[in-house]
């Protein structure tokens, strides 16, 4: 039994090298979002990139950030690029989400991860982690935590893949 | 475990398979943490352990495959140090199906009856055990959901981990109860009701829950959730008397314009299921502040009703209030009852495009710590410069906690953090109290004093160096409390992401 596990630990291994520079398509999933909806991702996703903002109501650089990210969907909405808050409050928490949402004026539609779904299939170990994907579904980049002026950095990466 | 082995080999096939035609997408990512030092006042004084924890997954069309390998190696005892794949998982996913088997993190409803769980990048240690592990509450077994229409379906089967219970001790130690049951739901435009059975087993005892919920959008500001679960034994008769138990949930939401509103309430009685694999809303804030998170109530689920209102309201220019407030009463006994409250509100504001600043206040009462008034305030100001910013951050407590005499005390936390962009940073902290529980003989405060200094590379690495004393005690984090050992000595944590 044991040596059936550790096989199958060593055969992910191995992999690694010949996977490394790949995405993960993500798109096969549905949610629901803070109005009650069920929504497939499939249908959220941006022409050219979709950027997922995994954040919870307790996390204070996540809130800090969310302004920014308001301000970015505004300023690419035109331009193939979607906007998915993807929210991670525990049950304790999740009857906050939408009028705290609301409240932040979020503008972009968000999903209710609760279960920790798309945060453990994408292996995403901290909040805030914001992630671009493109239209092929292979995450093209990561961004982890939030400071002053990162929007910039952002910014300019999306600038940057929509010119790739 | 054995049967489940007739599963693997075929992931494993499946795995060569996908690999031979080198398609399929991969992602690892790795947390190794290393420390040398010890609990302050524990000797020796400095000991050192590296746990480490490398997380892979890889997917290929509708078929996921992950694993969890986990390394301990202490220093001062080999029998506590261990490697092992302490998680995998397979599944299978289309639009109406999904099958998952191996280490899962399955929820029924709200959790009243079943709550898994995982918190990011923690490590769980107690004070008993001294062995590092993962910080995750999973279930072993399968888990299936099928959508039909309006119809939802989900089956879970499996056996739950007790997460006090460390990796060294035998699968069924650890693994102390188990679960089969279904939850269904209809979804009918705004409108969802949904019922659950669930059986769960332990040292031989067998029990049957049932629950029923809810979840409707009343008009585009007000939506409702409710939720009620009952123990359903032999005499299934529904009572509210001492000996039922049962939990209910409710709550409500409400939007308009720039203002916000929750309101939750609860009631729970009898309802701590096996070793604790429920977890109903405890309704109490979980505060991001150091000091207020410390301070926090876990819910008496033998018996306890409460409520929590929230409120929020946005201002111009991004100012936001927050306003909240809790109450949970507690029957210890016919005679002896508490009554936790808490009042909390912070307003969080932007000066000038680079300066962002909080502040709150708090108040709460919790007898069932005998801490009878709690007062505390703080703020935090988030100054941006050119390519740097500066975190300031100060907050205050003053607790009166009456045990046989009144102590009254202090907790004073503060924290300086330079950050260029989000490549490096440094940060001093300091804790200073004046509780007597923390106090050795002939001190008159407890300090905390410590530093940070944190660096990412690039996007796929960051590394994080502590040094100092660390104060541990009651934390809570994505909705989960528990008791966090102190520290004194050196940390060093690489998160890697492949």
């Amino acid at each position: 039994m044991k040596l059936i596990k550790y096989f199958f630990g060593l055969v992910l291994i191995v992999n690694t090298s010949s996977y490394s520079t790949m995405g993960q398509s993500i798109f096969n999933n549905t949610f629901v979002d803070i109005e009650g909806n069920e929504v497939q991702l499939s249908e959220m996703k941006g022409e050219k990139l979709t950027i997922l903002d995994f954040w919870a109501t307790w996390c204070k650089p996540c809130i800090k950030s969310i302004p920014k990210l308001i301000q970015l969907s505004e300023e690419f909405k035109d331009s193939g690029v979607n906007f998915i808050g993807v929210n991670e409050d525990s049950p304790r928490n999740s009857s906050k989400v939408k009028p705290f949402s609301y409240s932040l004026g979020i503008t972009y539609p968000v999903i209710l991860d609760s279960d920790q779904v798309l945060m453990n299939d994408l292996l995403i170990n901290s909040l805030p982690t914001l992630i671009i994907v493109n239209s092929e579904g292979e995450v093209v980049y990561t961004h982890v935590g939030y400071s002053n002026n990162d929007e910039i950095i952002l910014k300019q990466k999306i600038e940057a893949l929509l010119n790739e | 475990m054995n049967k489940y082995k007739y599963i693997k080999l075929p992931v494993i096939i499946i795995l060569f398979s996908a690999n031979a035609h080198s398609q399929g997408n991969f992602r690892g990512s790795n947390l190794l943490e290393y420390q040398l030092g010890n609990i302050p006042g524990l000797k020796p004084e400095y000991q050192s352990s590296l746990y480490d924890q490398l997380n892979l997954s890889y997917n290929y069309k509708s078929i996921t495959l992950q694993t969890r390998i986990e390394q301990y190696y202490p220093s001062f005892d080999d029998n506590k140090g261990y490697t092992s794949i302490s998680q995998y998982r397979a599944k299978f996913k289309t639009q109406e199906l999904s099958v998952t088997i191996g280490n899962i993190y399955p929820s029924f409803g709200k959790g009243l009856l079943l709550r898994t769980y995982e918190i990011p990048g923690s490590i769980w240690e107690d004070r008993g055990y001294r062995i590092r592990y993962g910080f995750y509450k999973d279930l072993e077994g399968a888990e299936i959901r099928y959508q039909l229409g309006k119809f939802k379906i989900k089956g879970v089967y499996g056996k739950v981990l007790d997460v006090t219970l460390p990796p060294t001790l035998s699968k069924d130690e650890r693994r102390p109860d188990l679960v089969q049951g279904a939850e269904l739901k209809f979804q009918h435009k705004k409108l969802a009701l949904g019922s659950i059975f669930m059986n769960h087993k332990i040292a031989g005892n067998s029990e049957n829950y049932v629950s029923v919920f809810t979840k409707s959008r009343i008009t585009k500001s007000l939506s409702l959730y409710t939720e009620f679960a009952v123990k359903a034994g032999s005499d299934a008769e529904l009572k509210f008397d001492n000996d039922s138990s049962y939990g209910f949930y409710l709550s409500l939401n409400y939007v308009w314009k720039n203002l916000g509103v929750s309101l939750e309430l609860k009631d729970y009685k009898n309802f701590s299921i096996g070793s604790g694999i429920s977890d109903p809303p405890t309704l109490i804030k979980e505060h991001s502040y150091k000091l207020l998170n410390r301070s926090t109530h876990v819910p008496i689920l033998s018996n306890e009703r409460g409520y929590q209102l929230e409120v929020y309201y946005r201002l111009p220019n991004n100012n936001l209030i927050t306003f909240n407030h809790s109450i949970a009463h507690d029957e210890i006994s016919e005679t002896q009852s508490h009554l936790f409250n808490e009042f909390f509100t912070e307003y969080q504001t932007q000066i000038g495009g680079q300066i962002f600043a909080n502040f709150f206040l708090n108040y709460s009462s919790d007898p069932f710590t005998n801490e009878d008034n709690r007062y505390s305030g703080g703020f935090i100001f988030d100054i941006g410069h050119n390519k740097a910013s500066s975190i300031i951050e100060s907050q205050i407590q003053f607790v009166e906690r009456k045990v046989i005499e009144t102590d009254k005390f202090y907790n004073f936390y503060f924290s300086y953090q330079f950050n260029i962009r989000n490549k490096l940073s440094t940060s001093a902290l300091l804790e200073i109290s004046k509780d007597p529980f923390l106090l050795n003989e002939n001190e008159e405060y407890a300090f905390y004093p410590g530093g940070t200094l944190s660096y990412r590379p690039n996007n796929k690495h960051h590394v994080i160096l502590f040094y100092g004393k660390r104060r541990g005690g009651p934390a809570c984090n994505s909705g989960v409390c528990y008791d966090v050992l102190d520290f004194q000595g050196l940390e060093i944590r690489i998160l890697s992401h492949i």
